[in-house]
C-alpha cells in the first residue's frame, strides 16, 4: 500500500514524507464496512486490505506522526477504562486483562456495534478487534492464530467494550517510524522517491559538515550559496559570488562559511551546531544564462560518509534548490529540493520561506 | 590530596560507600586564546567490555546532552570552577556498559588550526554531584601536550563490584577521529 496514492486523490510529489504513510480509510466511510466483515473473520481484507492494517499503525483521522499517535490513542482509549493502563508496560497491562472478563460479560453482545463505532478513530490496531466483538462466535479461533492478539483476545471476545480496547495496547509495543539513516562511511543518494536522510547527533555536532558543488566546467560557471536561519532568529545568504563569505556576515566565528577549492563548497562548522536551525543550499549561473544542468551536489560528514543530490534538472535560467537540512532535535534532516526556481535568490528564498530578509535587489540581501 | 598522575587509579565507591552519583570535570587554561577556549569538546563515551562505543547515541557532549537511559549527562553550565562536567549516576550505568571513557578534543572546525599543546594548563576532576565536593583531581595534564588535537582524559570504569577512576592522559595528534577509530565512535 506504501506509494499508492488513492486513485481518487491528486498525486502530491511535493509532500515527499506523505509516500510512507498508508492509505487511511475516511472517517464517515470506515464504520460501514465494519458490520458484514464479521461473517468472514479469516478474510477480513478488502479493497482496503483492512485486516493487515493490524501491524500498520494509520490513524484514520489524525495527521501527526504516526508513532507518536499510536501511544496517544491508547492513552486516550484508557480513559473509558480507568485502569492503570496507561503508563504501564506490557506485563502489568496482562495482569489487569483478566479483570476485564469479570466485569461486563453480560452487556456484551447487545453493547458490541456502537463502542466499535465509537472507537472508530482509534488507531488502527483496534480495527482487528471489532472483527470480535461484531462476530462473538466465530471470531475466537481466527483469532488464535493472529500474532498481535494472541494470548488474551480469544477469551475476551464476549466482552465487548473495555478488553479489546487494551488488548492491542498491551500487545503491541508503541511502534517507531524508522528514518532513513547515513552509515558510517556510507553514501546515500538521495532521489526524489527517497528525498531524506538524519545525520545522528554525532553525526551532526562533531567536526565539520562540507557541501560542495561537484559540476564540471562544461556545464557552466556554477556558483553555490545557502539561505539560513540561526538559532537566534536571524537570517541571512552566504555567497561568496555576492561577496558575502560567511554567515553571519563579517563573523570572527562563522556558522557557515564558503570557500572555492577544486569545487566551490560551504562548511559548516558542527562546534556550532546548535546555532544553526536551517539551511538552503542552491547553486546557480554566476553569468545567470540558462544551463543545461548536470553534476551533484556532495554533502560530507566529518567520518567520510556522503549524501549526494544529482543535479539533473535540465535546462534552467535561474537558481536550482538542491538541499534543505533542518535540525530537529540536534539531529541534520538533509532533503533533496532539486527545485528549479524562476527569478533570483530572493525568489528562492521567498519560496522556502526564509522570509526574514531584506533585499537590496533580487540578488543581493540587506545584511 | 596528591593529584594523581598519568595511569593512578582510584576505586570511588570502595573508598567512599554509597557514592552513586559523580561528576567529572575538566578545566583548563587556555590563556588569550579565544579560537581555543571555543573549540575545545568534552565528550564521554560510554562503552562496552571490549571499550568499544555500544551505538552512535552512547556518545554524550553538547549535541547529544545525555546518554539513553539518562545516567550519563552533559551539565550545560559546569559549576565549581571547572570548565566542562558530565554528571554520572553510576547506579543507572546500564550493567553492558564496562567504561566510560571521558575526552577531550578540538573541534576540527574552519578556524585556523590549534593545538591542545597551547593550553597553560588541564587537569580533571571528580567530584561528588551533591555539594560538588572535590574527590580526586589530576596532575596538570598539559604540560607534556604538544601537537595533540585530541586527548583521553581517563575512565570510571567498573572493577569487580566497584567503579574506580582513572587518570589517562593519552594523547591524539589526529583529534577525534583517531580517538573514534580507537573506540568503535562512528562517525
Amino acid at each position: 500500500m506504501i506509494g499508492q496514492p488513492p486513485a481518487s486523490a491528486p498525486p502530491r510529489p511535493d509532500l515527499g514524507w506523505l509516500r510512507h504513510r498508508t492509505l487511511r480509510p475516511v472517517p464517515g466511510t470506515a464504520p460501514a464496512p465494519e458490520p458484514p466483515r464479521p461473517a468472514a473473520p479469516p478474510a477480513p481484507s478488502p479493497a482496503r486490505s483492512s485486516g493487515l492494517d493490524l501491524s500498520e499503525p494509520s490513524p484514520p483521522a489524525r495527521s501527526s506522526s504516526a508513532g507518536l499517535d499510536l501511544s496517544e490513542q491508547s492513552s486516550g482509549l484508557d480513559l473509558s477504562t480507568p485502569a492503570p493502563a496507561r503508563r504501564a508496560p506490557a506485563p502489568s497491562l496482562d495482569l489487569s486483562s483478566p479483570l476485564d472478563l469479570s466485569g461486563p460479560p453480560a452487556a456484551a453482545p447487545p453493547a458490541a456495534a456502537p463502542p466499535a463505532a465509537a472507537r472508530r478513530p482509534s488507531s488502527s490496531l483496534d480495527l482487528g478487534d471489532p472483527l470480535d466483538l461484531t462476530g462473538p462466535a466465530a471470531a475466537p479461533s481466527p483469532r488464535a492464530s493472529d500474532p498481535l492478539s494472541l494470548g488474551p483476545t480469544p477469551v475476551r471476545s464476549p466482552d465487548a467494550p473495555p478488553a479489546p480496547v487494551r488488548a492491542p495496547a498491551a500487545a503491541a509495543p508503541p511502534v517507531r517510524r524508522t528514518v532513513p539513516r547515513l552509515a558510517p562511511g556510507g553514501r546515500v543518494i538521495l532521489t526524489r522517491r527517497d528525498p531524506t536522510v538524519t545525520l545522528t547527533r554525532v553525526q551532526s555536532g562533531v567536526g565539520t559538515l562540507t557541501i560542495e558543488a561537484i559540476v564540471s566546467a562544461a556545464v557552466g560557471d556554477v556558483r553555490i550559496g545557502a539561505l539560513y536561519a540561526l538559532a537566534d532568529g536571524t537570517s541571512g545568504l552566504v555567497q561568496l559570488a555576492t561577496g558575502i563569505g560567511t554567515a553571519p556576515p563579517h563573523s570572527r566565528r562563522p556558522v557557515v562559511t564558503g570557500a572555492r577549492a577544486a569545487h566551490e563548497r560551504l562548511t559548516v562548522d558542527l562546534r556550532q551546531t546548535r546555532a544553526l536551525r536551517r539551511l538552503l543550499v542552491h547553486v546557480f549561473s554566476e553569468s545567470g544564462r540558462e544551463l543545461d544542468w548536470g553534476g551533484t551536489l556532495r554533502v560530507t560528514t566529518f567520518g567520510g560518509a556522503r549524501v549526494e543530490v544529482p543535479l539533473d534538472v535540465g535546462q534552467h535560467a535561474g537558481p536550482v534548490a538542491v538541499l534543505s537540512l533542518y535540525a530537529i532535535d540536534g539531529e541534520f534532516v538533509l532533503r533533496a529540493e532539486a527545485e528549479p526556481i524562476t527569478g533570483a535568490v530572493r525568489e528562492v528564498a521567498a519560496a522556502y520561506g526564509y522570509d526574514r530578509i531584506t533585499w537590496a535587489d533580487g540578488a543581493t540581501p540587506v545584511l | 590530596m596528591a593529584a594523581m598522575s598519568r595511569g593512578a587509579n582510584v576505586a570511588l565507591t570502595r573508598e567512599i560507600p554509597g557514592l552513586t552519583r559523580i561528576v567529572v570535570g575538566v578545566s583548563w587554561n587556555a590563556g588569550a586564546e579565544r579560537v581555543l577556549q571555543d573549540n575545545l569538546v568534552l565528550a564521554t563515551v560510554l562503552c562496552d567490555a571490549d571499550s568499544k562505543a555500544l551505538s552512535p547515541e552512547h556518545v554524550v557532549f553538547f549535541n547529544q546532552l545525555t546518554s539513553p537511559e539518562e545516567s550519563v549527562a552533559q551539565v550545560e553550565t559546569a559549576l565549581a570552577g571547572d570548565d566542562e562536567q558530565v554528571e554520572i549516576d553510576l547506579s543507572g550505568v546500564p550493567a553492558e556498559v564496562n567504561r566510560l571513557v571521558v575526552v577531550l578534543y578540538l573541534n576540527d572546525g574552519t578556524a585556523q588550526r590549534r593545538t591542545l599543546g597551547q593550553l597553560r594548563e588541564l587537569t580533571v576532576v571528580v567530584r561528588e554531584a551533591a555539594g560538588s565536593r572535590e574527590l580526586v583531581r589530576s596532575e596538570n595534564l598539559a604540560s607534556v601536550l604538544s601537537g595533540e588535537t585530541a586527548l583521553v582524559l581517563g575512565e570510571v570504569y567498573r572493577h569487580q563490584r566497584d567503579w574506580k577512576f582513572r587518570v589517562l592522559g593519552a594523547g591524539y595528534t589526529s583529534g577525534i577521529a583517531g580517538i573514534a577509530a580507537d573506540y568503535g565512535l562512528p562517525l
